[in-house]
């Protein structure tokens, strides 16, 4: 009743849509930019999955100059360190492998290693180490004695007696790249929200079309909530790529689709309406590019996207947690594989998202109303 | 004679067009930071990367107090793999925290420790690992094996018993020093800031006589198209350089990057200026076809981050699959990234000739890029 009194240009529900359908339409003419930003969310999936195939292993060259039992069982024992990735060589192939940068390692058992076992005796296992950096070889130098204290433990049961007895909270095994992953979309979502939105909210002033939204006869809540509206339709098509990949090309099937769904709408929204407050703000489209990339990448890697973020550093932690990728990441993890990430578990975790969303919703309209009230020059 | 008055009135006008797109560039924040905002951000990766390495906090349930159980404890407390966040009696309470995500792991010792290990039996401590993904429960599952290498590490036990274990492993390095993780990703991030200012700065200058069309007064002006189009990429190294000069001497005054020799300040100093010249290159050739600041970030900025990313990036290329590896060593900035790293932490020449030629092929190839891409664009 009280809307039919209104004008049509007053209507908000008229206004939200013919804002959406106008930022798809000149969207649609910028088809570099539009690729673009489909292109650049699906790249960083892609690039940080490349950066996860390292998963840790050191690519390790086996010298075997003794084919004992007991060398075999060392090697067998290394296989099984959770540390290298084993190739079996000869000493020169090793040393043109190492030349080639294409292992670390090369460990060399010696001829009478069985027969010094056998005896009691010490022997030296010669481990050369190409210690690029320290991270990578301390990986190693911890890798080598655990090997061989578990090499103890099996081939010598009554001399190692300590040994480990694991048990694991979920029943198998998620590899890194499947974690990681899932991680990843949500960055993907993230990038691909500001880029578009921001762009978007950016465009108006560049070209000057700001004044013309500000002085019609709307509200500007109603014309950022179309922006966002339209934002949000044409982030759609990057996020329906990125979940194809996600599921169909690398093969981690969602437990929770409805989760999923939901999820990956109240995140775009959030996003999408961040990027839009982004746009208002610094007004440029050629800021927006490198703000979404400096801003999305750092908050990725603290907000738990290798692992849960409470256990790393206490303070990263807790800022982590004053932003949505934390809970983000929480929500997607759970969708895909039913793991809880947060203290506050999923459900509660869902709750701050939708928060998060009306949040920044109502940030940018707020943003876009005070630039009616400073003026839009540029 | 002739010739000197045609070299030096060609070059006012590249000095003037070099001039004008440095001050230009100094005058735009947003250009500035679109060149090192990429590298601030992996910077903060790196950051927090190294805090977290391998130090997973885990719950470690006491239930014997012998010396024995007492010097696992200690080793354990002690291990740079995790970090002990509470120390119990109670499986119950550790298993709580567990459960609440304070901590990823449950490590008990059980009452029957010192008997059974005295006693030459079976002798196991249980670890209940929160196995969310690979990385941390391996790095867990190593963490735990590493603790008892070294309680059988010494020489005598409280027994006065030597190690049962006559395997000594007889470490050779091929580096005379180890270089920390953060130093160590300092290069590549380096390389990042140089390709990412080099294209961005030299495509954002370019593009800006079309955006801004003063392309027009620069066609009519009566200077050759050689000048403008050799100002144009002498503007973008120049900028590259002088973000390359702030990062140089940062980094030689703090320690972080600093070449012992003077042959090895030579060779870094020939290795950056021509990483800037390709990327100067690769930037005026971007410029002229995209014509747009937009598309010059957009295509900028990720290219760069690519470059990055396939030149071993964030990790150390040797620990990349096969094939990755085959792929890095067609891209300009993996040689970049190897030869800095050489000269600044390995004071080592080597491998240097061939990384000096794909650079100085890449920077060959890009700068004909820009020009032929300048003068079609004029042209057009």
């Amino acid at each position: 009743m009280h809307i039919s009194k209104m004008s049509p240009v007053t209507n908000p529900i008229r206004v939200i849509w013919a804002m959406a359908l106008k930022d798809i339409q000149s969207s649609l003419t910028e088809r570099a930019f539009m690729l673009t930003s489909i292109i650049i969310p699906i790249n960083f999936l892609l690039l940080f999955l490349l950066f996860a195939l390292t998963g840790g292993l050191a690519p390790t060259a086996i010298v075997l100059k003794e084919n004992g039992p007991y060398a075999q069982q060392l090697v067998s024992a290394m296989e099984h360190s959770h540390s290298f990735i084993i190739r079996q060589t000869t000493a020169s192939d090793a040393q043109n492998l190492m030349q080639k940068g294409q292992i670390v390692a090369i460990v060399t058992v010696p001829a009478n290693f069985d027969s010094a076992l056998n005896l009691g005796e010490q022997i030296e296992l010669p481990v050369v180490v190409n210690n690029l950096d320290v991270d990578f070889t301390n990986d190693i130098r911890r890798a080598m004695p655990l090997a061989i204290t578990s090499f103890y433990a099996n081939a010598f049961p009554n001399l190692v007696v300590v040994k480990v007895h694991e048990f694991d909270t979920y029943p198998q095994d998620t590899g890194y790249v499947q974690y990681l992953v899932v991680s990843l979309m949500v960055v993907s979502v993230m990038l691909g929200g500001l880029l578009q939105a921001g762009s978007n909210a950016a465009r108006e002033y560049e070209k000057g079309t700001i004044k013309e939204l500000m002085l019609a006869p709307a509200s500007p809540w109603a014309i950022q909530v179309g922006k966002i509206l339209g934002a949000l339709i044409l982030n759609s098509l990057p996020v329906v790529v990125v979940i194809i990949v996600i599921v169909f090309l690398i093969g981690v099937l969602p437990v929770h689709w409805d989760e999923l769904l939901g999820y990956v709408l109240l995140l775009m929204m959030t996003f999408v309406a961040a990027g839009a407050l982004i746009g208002t703000l610094v007004r440029r489209r050629q800021a927006v590019i490198p703000l979404s990339i400096g801003l999305s990448v750092p908050v990725f890697f603290i907000s738990g996207a290798f692992g849960p973020a409470i256990w790393g550093d206490p303070i990263t932690a807790a800022v982590a947690q004053l932003q949505p990728v934390y809970y983000g990441i929480a929500v997607f993890q759970h969708a895909f594989h039913n793991f809880v990430t947060t203290s506050t578990g999923p459900r509660v975790d869902g709750i701050i998202l939708v928060g998060f969303a009306a949040v920044m919703v109502a940030l940018s309209a707020i943003a876009l109303g005070s630039s009616r009230g400073r003026g839009v020059a540029h | 004679m002739t010739r000197v008055i045609i070299n030096r009135s060609s070059l006012i006008p590249v000095l003037a067009i070099v001039r004008k797109d440095i001050g230009v560039w100094l005058r735009q924040p947003t250009s500035i930071a679109a060149t090192v905002l990429p590298a601030i951000a992996f910077m903060i990766i790196l950051y927090f990367g190294a805090q977290a390495v391998g130090r997973n906090p885990v719950a470690l349930v006491v239930q014997d107090n012998g010396p024995l159980a007492q010097k696992l404890v200690n080793i354990l407390t002690h291990s740079d793999a995790f970090r002990i966040a509470m120390i119990s009696a109670t499986p119950e309470k550790a298993e709580e925290a567990l459960k609440q995500l304070k901590v990823a792991a449950v490590i008990s010792i059980p009452n029957t420790f010192d008997a059974a290990y005295n006693a030459q039996k079976s002798d196991p401590v249980t670890i209940h690992i929160n196995n969310l993904n690979l990385d941390f429960t391996n790095d867990l599952r190593r963490s735990l094996p590493a603790a008892i290498t070294e309680f059988y590490a010494d020489k005598a036990d409280s027994n006065g018993n030597t190690s049962p274990i006559q395997i000594l492993v007889k470490e050779t390095d091929l580096r005379k020093q180890d270089i920390d993780l953060l130093r160590f990703e300092l290069v590549p991030i380096l390389v990042l800031l140089l390709t990412t200012a080099g294209i961005v700065n030299a495509g954002l200058a370019t593009a800006r006589e079309w955006e801004d069309s003063t392309i027009k007064e620069l066609l009519l002006a009566p200077i050759s198209k050689t000048s403008l189009i050799v100002g144009k990429l002498l503007s973008g190294w120049f900028t590259t350089l002088l973000i390359a000069a702030v990062v140089l001497v940062v980094g030689a005054a703090s320690g972080y990057l600093r070449p012992e020799d003077p042959i090895y300040w030579i060779s870094t100093l020939v290795i950056v200026l021509l990483i800037a010249l390709a990327s100067a290159g690769l930037g005026v050739a971007i410029g002229a076809s995209a014509r747009r600041f937009q598309r010059v970030t957009a295509i900028g900025i990720p290219l760069s981050i690519d470059l990055f990313f396939l030149s071993g990036g964030i990790t150390v290329a040797a620990f990349l699959p096969t094939w990755l590896q085959t792929i890095a060593h067609f891209v300009p900035t993996f040689y970049g990234t190897q030869a800095l790293q050489t000269a600044i932490f390995y004071h080592s020449t080597q491998d240097l000739a061939l990384d000096l030629s794909v650079l100085a092929g890449t920077s060959l190839v890009s700068g004909t890029l820009g020009v032929l891409s300048l003068r079609r664009s004029m042209l057009a």
